[in-house]
């Protein structure tokens, strides 16, 4: 046979198919990032995609590149007026990624931009935590590791694209118990990382500190969960279920905002001896500091404070997942005013808006002035008047307040409020608006309070003995938005409310219920506790790490068995190791034997090195090449053989 | 190749455990098979390779395709082959308005017997060279392959079993292909092998002037072996043995031209089973009773390099199907 030539030098440049497989890695670990992103960073960076899958390896001019780098930097720097913090660091791991691109020829820039397309997937744990993002990091990790074996094979059939991901699966398998070992044992900070917690005001939808006609009636489109509730005891009626967010005071003709004072914490709190109902919340982030409860909260955890007008703060403003507790007792009277000045500011009307609206007050007053027959006179206007509940109310432009009790006569529950809260002041009432969520769904064990339950009533001053009361004149317009929820009262298109929708919709959150209840909420005190199942009651976190330390070596000795079986099976004849053995003996020798060179080839190679010892090498071969090849050898020669093998010396050359 | 020295081992092989052993072929029969590759070797100077490859074809029951440009001798080589072996030959010269009648036969109205007579083609014998078989109709081609693949031909509605051993060597000229009709994938697959000539070396050719014609070489050969023998030889070819590690080495071969950058389709089974079927062969041709590496390898390129369909680039030129089957050897290794 010819010898066979010395094989070809490998491929420098990577081919098309796995640049693609390449940028699809990447793009998926920005994915995330995009959304948050501002919208000129992601334009850039969906550009610099799209131009390098088209102009496979054409790098544009080393200036240019370092041009585009340094824009990108300075883009971040001035969009976020800095490089540091959760934000900004991300964004521009995202735009280092996308930009290695514009260099993207070689396997070893292929590899980089995996190994840091890791670590960017990795980077949204830091904005969610939700089983989404758990999904999404796995299917990332997947992809990188696929990607990686897609790059070292050097290319990738479309048929054998579901070969690749089977082979990563089977390359992230192995890491699960150990990543499981670390998720409940590795030490975990009591407080959290500096800068995670952080108040950045992102995109979170959720209610806000001030209300304008139309911003509650944009949450009802939203059908994310606010919050989760378990009651201790029986459940309230849909009715009673006013949950207190912020009590907003201040009007100014189209916006109503909070009081500087509300902050103020009380003195005046219901004794928690007449508390008669506890409940758990679980309130996902909203990344401001107001927490809900029912009216009005006795008991409430430790780092939050209950201002002046009982609308509960937390101290941080809520990042994440935020479980706590409350009792609250419902008979309390919020009837001691410390001074005059809220009741004043819940009387002040902006000047030149409402006049008509003024006007019809003057008229009610005429008639009867007590405080109770205006209240009701109201209600009942509303009541008779052609008034409507619905979204899609026309946009009040200039005097939002006598369009809206005049001339639309159509709105959301803010409106109503907004004009109630007006006519009562108008009467010399003091009133305010009070936002929060109104109702809820009963998901079985839980009950699942969403965005769209969103709702604002109002809140009259009846003198020292009554206090503050809730009047909602929604109520009087739409009975159904109370007893029902807000589902019961507004058109919307049907095919999101398909039954099958909603209830996929609650199974979903079910999910997510179990995940923050069991996963997130996961801290360094349920740690400590970790092992008490078995009769540990606290462990500390030394402790902690020695028994990290142990089951990380077990599990990692478990994966390298794991690996080693398969091995194992190919290699587990002992002539066959020999052999092999001997082979890398010869080679260290400089006797070349290309791993294609089969017994007789390297047969004649070691005869041709060193004539003398012919006989014995190709007894030796011959041997192996009858155990290997032809009909076997008995077990007697093949020890013989394997001695023989490993015993194996070529002479010094003279 | 040499063969194995047999004597050293035998002491050891004696105690072999109790396996099924293949049943030793003749020596005298091998001799005969040496003399005969010697032969042939004399009348084709500088190709031993080829004739090497041509004879494993033969062995394993296959036809062979010879590629070349006109006068390296692949007439020659059928002749020599066809007068050696002492097989019954025939040459059919393949053009543009030959038809399938011309290759397979006629039936022709008998006056004396008043009935029809069927007048046998050319394909009718033992060793068929079909020169420039792509300057044929794919008709013709077809009839040609169909007659390879089955070894019976169908006229007139009435089976005819072609003569055994049956053996096809076709010629095609890869430079001048005005006029031509390609031979498609799956009929290629017909030829176990594929074989190149190519110019002799210097020696090769300077003896080939300074010797008398070759016609005269070809009258004074002697036919060595005959049918018998040779299905004989054919009979044992099947019974060589291959051992798993080798069936392994076989596989992943298959698996790497499946897997192959610029490939586009890879070896099927029926060509992992010539494969392993050419190698057998090539075992018997080195006097030995079991499959090598080294046999598999020096059969594959000639088989596979016709086989694999090869990506076509739109910048570089394609490359040649022999160099990446030559590069597939390369990259993988011998268990």
């Amino acid at each position: 046979m010819a010898e066979l030539a010395v094989p070809a030098q490998p491929k420098l440049l990577i081919p098309r198919q796995v640049m693609l497989w390449v940028m699809a890695t990447s793009a998926f670990a920005i994915l995330p990032h995009l959304t948050r992103m501002p919208v000129l960073l992601a334009v850039g960076l969906i550009a610099v995609i799209a131009w390098r899958i088209s102009h496979i390896y054409r790098n544009p001019h080393w200036v240019l590149r370092t041009i585009t780098v340094l824009c990108a930097v300075f883009i971040v720097f001035w969009l976020h007026g800095g490089l540091w913090g959760r934000l900004p660091g991300s964004q521009l791991l995202c735009c280092m990624l996308i930009l290695k691109s514009l260099e993207l020829n070689r396997p070893r820039d292929a590899m980089l931009m995996v190994s840091l397309s890791f670590f960017v997937v990795a980077t949204w744990f830091l904005f969610s935590q939700s089983p989404l993002t758990f999904i999404y990091l796995v299917a990332g990790t997947w992809l990188g590791l696929t990607t990686m074996i897609v790059i070292n094979r050097g290319n990738c059939k479309r048929k054998e694209v579901r070969t690749m991901f089977v082979q990563g699966a089977r390359l992230a398998l192995p890491a699960i118990p150990l990543a499981v070992a670390l998720f409940f044992l590795f030490p975990r900070l009591s407080v959290p990382l500096w800068g995670i917690q952080g108040g950045e005001l992102e995109g979170v939808t959720g209610l806000s500190s001030t209300m304008s006609p139309g911003d509650i009636s944009n949450l009802f489109i939203d059908d994310g969960p606010a919050f989760r509730v378990t009651f201790d005891g029986p459940q309230p009626t849909q009715s009673e279920l006013y949950w207190r967010g912020p009590v907003l005071t201040r009007f100014d003709g189209r916006r109503w905002t909070q009081s500087i004072y509300s902050s103020v914490p009380t003195r005046v709190k219901p004794d928690r001896d007449d508390a008669d109902i506890s409940y758990e919340i679980e309130l996902e982030p909203h990344r401001r500091q107001w927490l809900f409860a029912l009216d009005y909260p006795a008991v409430y955890p430790s780092e939050s404070r209950l201002g002046l007008d009982y609308q509960l703060r937390s101290v941080r403003p809520v990042s994440s997942v935020k479980r706590y507790r409350i009792s609250s007792d419902t008979d309390f009277r919020d009837n001691k005013m410390p001074n005059s000045t809220l009741l004043n500011e819940a009387l002040r009307l902006p000047d030149g808006t409402g006049s008509r609206a003024r006007q019809l007050v003057a008229e009610w007053q005429a008639e009867d002035d007590s405080h109770q027959a205006i209240i009701q006179t109201a209600l009942r206007y509303f009541r008779d008047n052609p008034f409507f509940y619905r979204l899609d109310s026309l946009p009040l432009l200039n005097d939002p307040i006598d369009e809206f009790l005049f001339d639309s006569r159509a709105g959301y529950c803010e409106h109503y409020a907004s004009a109630f809260t007006f006519l009562m002041r108008a009467a010399g009432i003091p009133a305010r608006v009070v936002t929060g969520y109104q109702g809820g769904y009963d998901n079985g064990e839980y009950f699942l309070v969403r965005q769209s339950d969103a709702h604002a009533w109002a809140e009259v001053w009846l003198g020292d003995e009554r206090g503050w009361t809730r009047v909602d004149p929604t109520s009087w317009v739409a009975p159904d938005r109370v007893q029902q929820g807000s589902r019961a009262v507004v058109d919307v298109p049907n095919w999101l409310h398909a039954p099958w929708l909603v209830d996929m919709r609650n199974q979903i959150d079910k999910v997510r219920h179990w995940w923050n209840k069991n996963i997130v909420s996961f801290n360094a005190n349920r740690q400590s506790r970790l092992l008490q199942p078995w009769g540990i009651e606290r462990i500390d976190q030394r402790q902690l790490l020695l028994l990290l330390v142990v089951l990380s070596v077990i599990i990692s000795l478990l994966i390298f068995w794991w690996y080693r079986r398969a091995d194992h099976v190919r290699h587990h004849d002992p002539v066959v190791h020999a052999y092999h053995k001997l082979i890398r003996r010869l080679q260290r020798a400089g006797i070349s034997t290309p791993i294609y060179a089969g017994p007789q080839t390297v047969m004649r190679k070691v005869v041709a090195y060193c004539p003398v010892i012919q006989q014995q090498v190709e007894q030796l071969f011959t041997l192996y090449i009858q155990h290997r090849y032809a009909n076997g050898i008995s077990g007697h020669n093949q020890r013989v053989l394997v001695r023989g093998l490993n015993a194996f010396k070529l002479p010094k050359r003279s | 190749m040499h063969s194995e020295p047999q004597s050293k081992v035998s002491s050891i092989a004696s105690n072999a455990p109790a396996q099924t052993t293949p049943p030793a072929v003749p020596q005298q029969l091998l001799n005969e098979l040496g003399q005969a590759i010697a032969q042939v070797n004399r009348i084709v100077l500088g190709h031993p390779d080829a004739i090497r490859l041509a004879f494993c074809s033969l062995l394993a029951g296959g036809h062979a395709l010879v590629e070349d440009l006109p006068g390296v001798g692949k007439t020659t080589l059928a002749n020599a082959l066809a007068c050696t072996l002492g097989l019954e030959f025939r040459r059919i010269q393949f053009t543009s308005d030959l038809l399938p009648a011309d290759v397979v036969g006629v039936s022709v109205y008998s006056q004396t017997n008043e009935r029809f007579a069927f007048q046998p083609g050319p394909i009718f014998s033992q060793i068929v060279l079909a020169d420039e078989i792509n300057r044929a109709p794919p008709r013709t081609q077809s009839a040609l392959l169909e007659a390879m693949a089955e070894e019976h031909v169908t006229v007139d509605g009435q089976q005819r079993q072609l003569p055994s051993p049956f053996f096809v060597i076709a010629t095609q000229n890869p430079v001048d292909l005005a006029g031509t009709w390609l031979l498609p994938d799956s009929q290629l697959d017909r030829f176990l092998l594929k074989i190149t000539l190519g110019y002799p070396s210097a020696q090769a050719e300077r003896l080939l002037l300074e010797q008398p014609d070759r016609q005269s070489f070809l009258g004074s050969a002697q036919a060595i072996l005959d049918t018998a023998k040779l299905q004989t030889l054919m009979e044992h070819v099947t019974q060589i043995h291959a051992s798993s590690a080798l069936l392994d080495y076989i596989q992943a071969l298959l698996t790497a031209t499946r897997q192959h950058a610029q490939i586009n389709v890879g070896l099927s089974p029926r060509a992992g089973l010539a494969l392993l079927r050419a190698s057998r062969a090539h075992a018997l041709l080195n006097h030995r009773q079991h499959v090598l590496p080294e046999d598999v390898q020096a059969v594959f390129v000639a088989l596979a390099g016709h086989r694999l369909k090869i990506i076509e680039q739109q910048s570089e030129q394609t490359p040649d199907p022999a160099v990446i089957a030559q590069d597939i050897l390369h990259a993988t290794a011998v268990p």
